[in-house]
């Protein structure tokens, strides 16, 4: 019976740590695709706004 | 005084682009005034045709809405007596400014007017003109009379209360110049040095600012609020009786996107007002030249300020540490509320986050936030936001883009605004929740006159009546002449009563006056 617990133990501890991995890699992966969307975001705005907006920006700030 | 009255009034800045060349953008400056005035006027007009509650200026959630003598619009919160509420009505003022613009927007569509229409919450516009959020807080008279204690407070709080800016070349040169030659080691004072120091602001230094307001505070007391402006407002106009509470008005802060940064902004205030109140701020240290070490620390974040009569110089967070151990000892031996708990936490977090924070001096970027303070802090993470997008395109830090970004940042629209975005995808964190805020939009704080206020002005509308609220306190309630029966009785009154009725709401701590209501509810049923 020893010897099985001491044969579990490892066991367990593979699991868990398989277990962080995945819920890391998957923090990881959401925390990847909000950044993704926030690019995609930023550049929708400046898109948005178009160079010539941004040329008049310029002109405004003295360039 | 352990229970305090807070209020913020934010100054918005409108942004119109015309879809048109011929657009208001090429225009002169009166024309532009005109379309100033025009676009004010649709707002205000929109107040109306979306139902709020309201008496002028005054509306039913105790807060008020009003064009400022700028032109810019304006929301005043109610009178709140927790931080938290203050940070839902702010929020809730946001979001009633953002839906008066949809409407306009609309109207303007069906004028055939197309175009882009933006409200942002900011102080400060690409021509350099700059506007305000201000604080406003209850205190002791014998707090005012030692107000200046708190000021290395208000200076160095900036480090989490600012909401960052990025320096255009039209920002007010001869403020930048000294502060970048007396910040850049490298350059002493002289006007040779200044031209080189400015140079290297054009080109090398990246020009990023922890707050917007700083550079435009030029006195520590003033009682003005445009041309010269101080780190305390003495409001001169304000005549309080002997022994009356006075109001702190404070002009020199940002307008915070983040929930967090304004709860904490106010919060502390109101703790080192409280320490100020208790007696415990006496031998605070002062600062050598509090205007310049503003304007230094908002330049840099670890800049090295003198203190009076001590020697050695220190950073802004040594300065706000020096009034957390205050307040810690304070309240180790008097038991805090639950909300001076919570502030007080979140003030040692933050500091000892901000300790952690590294910043390259020269490139700007931010190296190592271990606490994720730029999930807090506006100047963080608008600072993340750029430099990740300058760094992914391989940006100058003075590319316009970056500068359009900058201003994006405060745009109250959830669809354009680039905080808002931030906060949608859960890049932010939050103080209220959206029910709170919601709710704000629409009732009054419970337990201040704000309340009484908001009572009043639901039971008059739609009636035969005028409503004035001249001021928070004086409210007059008029019988108009369209009522046949004022014609009648407007001579002895009727039932006794006459036809004006003026109310004072002195005590702002006062609220759910049922006697002012019950004699209100009668006039309404005699007159209205």
């Amino acid at each position: 019976m020893a010897q099985e617990r001491i044969m579990e133990k490892p066991k367990k501890k593979k699991v868990r740590k398989e277990r962080e991995e995945e819920v890391a890699s998957r923090l990881s992966d959401e925390k990847k695709e909000k950044l993704k969307k926030l690019d995609e975001f930023i550049e929708g705005v400046l898109q948005e706004a178009g160079e010539e907006f941004i040329d008049e920006f310029k002109q405004v700030d003295g360039e | 005084m352990k229970d305090r009255i807070f209020g913020t009034e934010c100054e918005y800045a409108l942004f119109y682009q015309p879809d048109t060349k011929a657009g208001i953008g090429h225009s002169g400056g009166e024309d532009l005034l005109e379309c100033l005035n025009g676009l004010n006027s649709l707002l205000v007009s929109c107040l109306w045709r979306k139902g709020f509650a309201r008496a002028g200026e005054f509306l039913g959630n105790g807060g008020r809405f009003y064009i400022d003598h700028g032109g810019h619009p304006e929301y005043a919160t109610p009178e709140c007596r927790s931080v938290r509420e203050l940070v839902a009505h702010e929020k809730a003022g946001d979001r009633i400014v953002q839906e008066l613009v949809e409407l306009a927007r609309s109207f303007m569509m069906q004028r055939g007017q197309s175009g882009k229409l933006h409200i942002y919450k900011n102080n400060v516009d690409c021509f350099g003109n700059t506007y305000g959020g201000h604080e406003n807080y209850l205190i002791t008279q014998w707090a005012m009379e030692q107000i200046r204690a708190i000021v290395p407070f208000l200076v160095t709080r900036q480090i989490f209360a600012g909401a960052g800016k990025l320096m255009t070349r039209l920002d007010p040169q001869e403020l930048i110049i000294p502060y970048c030659s007396t910040l850049l080691p490298d350059y002493g004072a002289g006007r040779k040095d200044k031209k080189k120091a400015m140079t290297t602001l054009s080109s090398g230094r990246f020009p990023y600012q922890l707050t917007q307001r700083a550079d435009f505070i030029d006195r520590v007391a003033n009682d003005r609020t445009s041309q010269e402006r101080g780190i305390i407002n003495i409001r001169k106009r304000e005549i309080p009786q002997p022994g009356q509470n006075r109001r702190l008005h404070l002009i020199m802060g940002d307008s915070n996107m983040s929930e967090y940064a304004l709860g904490l902004k106010i919060g502390t205030t109101g703790i080192v007002l409280r320490l100020l109140e208790e007696g415990v701020l006496n031998d605070v240290p002062k600062l050598d030249s509090p205007v310049e070490a503003l304007k230094r620390i908002s330049w840099s974040f670890d800049s090295l300020v003198r203190m009076e009569d001590r020697k050695g110089r220190y950073t802004a967070l040594d300065v706000q540490y020096s009034y957390l151990e205050r307040a810690e000892r304070f309240f180790s031996s008097h038991k805090p509320s639950k909300e001076e708990g919570e502030i007080l936490q979140l003030w040692s977090n933050t500091l000892r986050g901000l300790e952690k924070l590294k910043l390259s001096r020269t490139t700007g970027i931010l190296e190592e936030d271990p606490e994720d303070l730029r999930r807090k802090i506006d100047w963080i993470l608008k600072l993340w936001l750029l430099d990740r997008f300058r760094e992914k395109n391989g940006l100058d830090w003075h590319d316009l883009a970056l500068k359009y970004l900058d201003l994006r940042y405060h745009d109250l629209d959830p669809e354009t605004g680039l905080f808002a975005r931030c906060q949608e995808l859960d890049l932010a964190d939050r103080m209220v929740d959206e029910e709170e805020i919601h709710r704000a939009q629409i009732d009054p704080p419970e337990d201040t006159r704000a309340w009484t206020r908001s009572m009043i002005i639901r039971s008059t509308m739609n009636r035969n009546l005028e409503v004035h609220i001249k001021n928070w306190e004086e409210i007059n309630i008029i019988a108009t002449r369209k009522n046949p029966r004022v014609l009648e009785c407007l001579d002895g009154g009727c039932h006794g009563m006459p036809n004006v009725f003026w109310i004072n709401l002195q005590d702002p701590f006062q609220a759910q006056d049922l006697s002012v209501l019950q004699e209100v509810k009668r006039f309404v049923e005699i007159w209205g």
